[in-house]
């Protein structure tokens, strides 16, 4: 199965001398890059009481390797997304320009408890910053999404044959479990905040009890001659609650992309490895 | 109580009814369904007469900030407009019920946006006299034709190039330091400036603070501000002082008259609220004509937005500037002089000025 999903060296530093070669087993970076767009509906009452709706793009990235090549049991995960989009009220007389940014870094325990199906469990510390503007509002026309946190995730991977072609099929879900998360009073003002100084009570611990979020993907990996081809359905949803005010988003997106197996050395006289190992395999 | 006596007990008996594994599934079913209870949406009012209404009533009743200041009773404001809605067929007569509504409120900063208008209370100036003519100010004797404008600011130095007057319409208009440092410069030989704001209903708080900054020789109290912290009309937070620090670099040390009407309103009021504590500051006028509520806006399910004061704001005596500021100098324009050309409070800040 290796063989199936191409691997791209990535030289950072070419010479003669790296083309040494290493019997080393050495653990590849799996790179995906996706762009997407989908639905989103929004609720913030520091805005608006009402839930807009409207369209979003997205661009994410995630890359995960093996922390030890020798132990194809323990992996780590770089993920980062942006997304932006323009929601309306539901009346249709108003809009809204949201975006977010989140970054996580995650853990993975790979159990392979059958051959070509391999289960990870594990967790993510992320920080996620966003905003919406709803440019007609006077003194509140930006709310601010700020929140840090660790989840849980777990995913399900499969590789498959179809028609002489391999497939590979990822699902993959995330739930944040305990953070810190900014929501000011309904009341108060950013310019009270940020000007005045006055920050209480927006700094909220954040659990199961006041944030419940689920975010849950399925990949459908499609090996071409030098690439892998992702298709990607994900759903999103959040609802939290601070202040006595309930805030909730929620987005389908779909999603396509590459995705690769980086190999990166630096060094005039790093050797390449003849032996690789993948953490998606 | 009960309910989680209840709830433990149903777990024991689950947990003695089944195996090991299928007992921590549904203990978790049970938990995710338990932690969903704890969030509770709030309800939303439907698009319908009754439905905006109610959401206008509401929002009004559980943010709008001085309604226990003011002794308005919304109840009885409810049950005034209620019955009217149900009888009424098209927006706009919707609008001007809910309108009339929000007058009850007797606050500038209160307005009903639609696509087709805009909601205004304007009693808290046209019931008082004006005090200004903006023709008066054009006149050769004041900014005449040949001013100089600056940012937002239009300048001129009169009385024979004794004081130096400055006019500024809106505080929505930005200004920068170095328009501020060109106007000084302008003045440096003049015994004092007047920050003529007649006719100012406001704008940026930010603008206010930097303007008033160059008056103070060090931080100074100026005001505290509070916000609503729950839905209960004098649910408010500990009120937060409002400091007005002392310009790094610019600082005018001679007098300064700030001349004042009805419709010095909202960030303009403010200016006067930091001004009053400005150590060569007089303030000169009719007093200011409010606006101490520091307005936010919401939305009805129609989608018409409605502005309202939510963070009322105070001078440094925890007194409410909702209903104005009294100038140092009361003046009226009089008529007479308006005749003759002359804007009685300009002569006023000239004479107080130009007596040493």
């Amino acid at each position: 199965m290796k063989k199936i999903f191409p691997v791209i060296l990535i030289l950072l530093s070419v010479s003669i001398q790296a083309q040494q070669e290493n019997d080393s087993l050495y653990a590849l970076t799996t790179s995906s890059n996706t762009v997407g767009a989908g639905f989103a509906r929004i609720l913030d009452p520091y805005l608006s009481p009402f839930e807009y709706s409207g369209l979003q793009i997205r661009l994410q990235n995630k890359a995960q390797k093996f922390f030890n090549p020798a132990n194809n049991k323990l992996s780590y995960t770089h993920k980062g997304f942006i997304d932006g989009g323009w929601a309306h009220h539901p009346s249709r007389n108003n809009s809204m320009m949201f975006f977010n940014t989140n970054y996580s870094f995650g853990v993975n325990y790979h159990i392979r408890p059958a051959n070509n199906l391999m289960l990870h469990l594990g967790g993510s510390w992320d920080l996620g910053v966003g905003g919406k503007y709803l440019s007609r509002n006077v003194n509140n026309p930006f709310s601010l999404d700020l929140h840090t946190g660790l989840n849980a995730t777990a995913g399900l991977q499969h590789l498959f044959s179809l028609w002489r072609q391999d497939f590979r099929i990822r699902y993959g879900a995330q739930t944040p479990l305990l953070g810190c998360m900014f929501v000011p009073l309904q009341g108060i003002t950013y310019y009270e905040m940020f000007m005045l100084n006055n920050w209480q009570p927006a700094f909220h611990f954040s659990s199961l009890h006041n944030r419940q979020a689920w975010t849950h993907f399925l990949d459908f990996d499609i090996p071409l001659n030098f690439s892998t081809i992702r298709i990607n359905i994900q759903h999103d949803y959040l609802r939290y609650k601070a202040n006595n005010i309930v805030f909730k988003k929620s987005g389908l997106n779909f999603a396509v992309g590459t995705v690769v197996d980086l190999y990166v050395f630096s060094g005039k006289k790093r050797k390449i490895p003849t032996r690789f190992i993948s953490s998606y395999e | 109580m009960y309910f989680q006596e209840k709830n433990v007990k149903s777990l024991l008996v689950l947990s003695v009814l089944m195996s090991k594994k299928l007992f921590h599934i549904v203990l978790v079913l049970l938990l995710g369904f338990l932690l969903q209870t704890c969030i509770q949406e709030p309800e939303i009012k439907p698009n319908t007469n009754r439905g905006n209404f109610d959401a206008l009533w509401k929002i009004i009743d559980t943010r709008y900030c001085y309604l226990d200041y003011k002794e308005i009773d919304w109840d009885a404001v409810y049950k005034k407009y209620s019955p009217h809605v149900d009888t009424i067929s098209n927006k706009y007569t919707l609008f001007d019920l809910f309108a009339e509504m929000l007058a009850e409120l007797k606050d500038g900063h209160v307005n009903l946006y639609s696509e087709f208008d805009k909601s205004r209370y304007w009693n808290w100036f046209t019931d008082y006299p004006a005090n200004f003519d903006s023709k008066l100010i054009f006149k050769n004797r004041y900014l005449g034709e040949n001013y100089r404008i600056a940012g937002a600011f239009r300048y001129k130095k009169i009385a024979e190039g004794e004081v130096g007057y400055i006019y500024y319409g809106s505080f929505s208009d930005s200004f920068n330091d170095k328009n501020i440092f060109e106007i000084f410069s302008h003045f440096a030989d003049c015994k004092g400036i007047i920050i003529d704001i007649r006719e100012n209903g406001g704008g940026l708080l930010t603008n206010s603070e930097q303007l008033a900054s160059c008056f103070f020789t060090e931080k100074t109290l100026t005001g505290y501000i509070t916000h609503k912290t729950g839905n209960g009309h004098s649910d408010f937070s500990k009120p937060n002082a409002v400091y007005t620090l002392s310009h790094e670099k610019l600082k005018w040390e001679r007098s300064v008259a700030v001349l004042t009407n009805r419709m010095t309103y909202s960030a303009a009021n403010d200016l006067v609220c930091r001004m009053k504590y400005a150590p060569k500051a007089t303030i000169i006028g009719d007093k200011t004509g409010g606006g101490g509520g520091m307005p936010l806006s919401s939305e009805l399910p129609n989608g018409w937005m409605v502005r309202f004061s939510a963070s009322p704001m105070y001078d440094a005596e925890m007194q409410n500037t909702e209903w104005g500021i009294e100038p140092d100098v009361k003046v009226s324009m009089s008529e007479i002089d308006k005749l003759l050309g002359y804007d009685t409070i300009i002569e006023t800040a000239v004479k107080i000025l130009t007596k040493d």
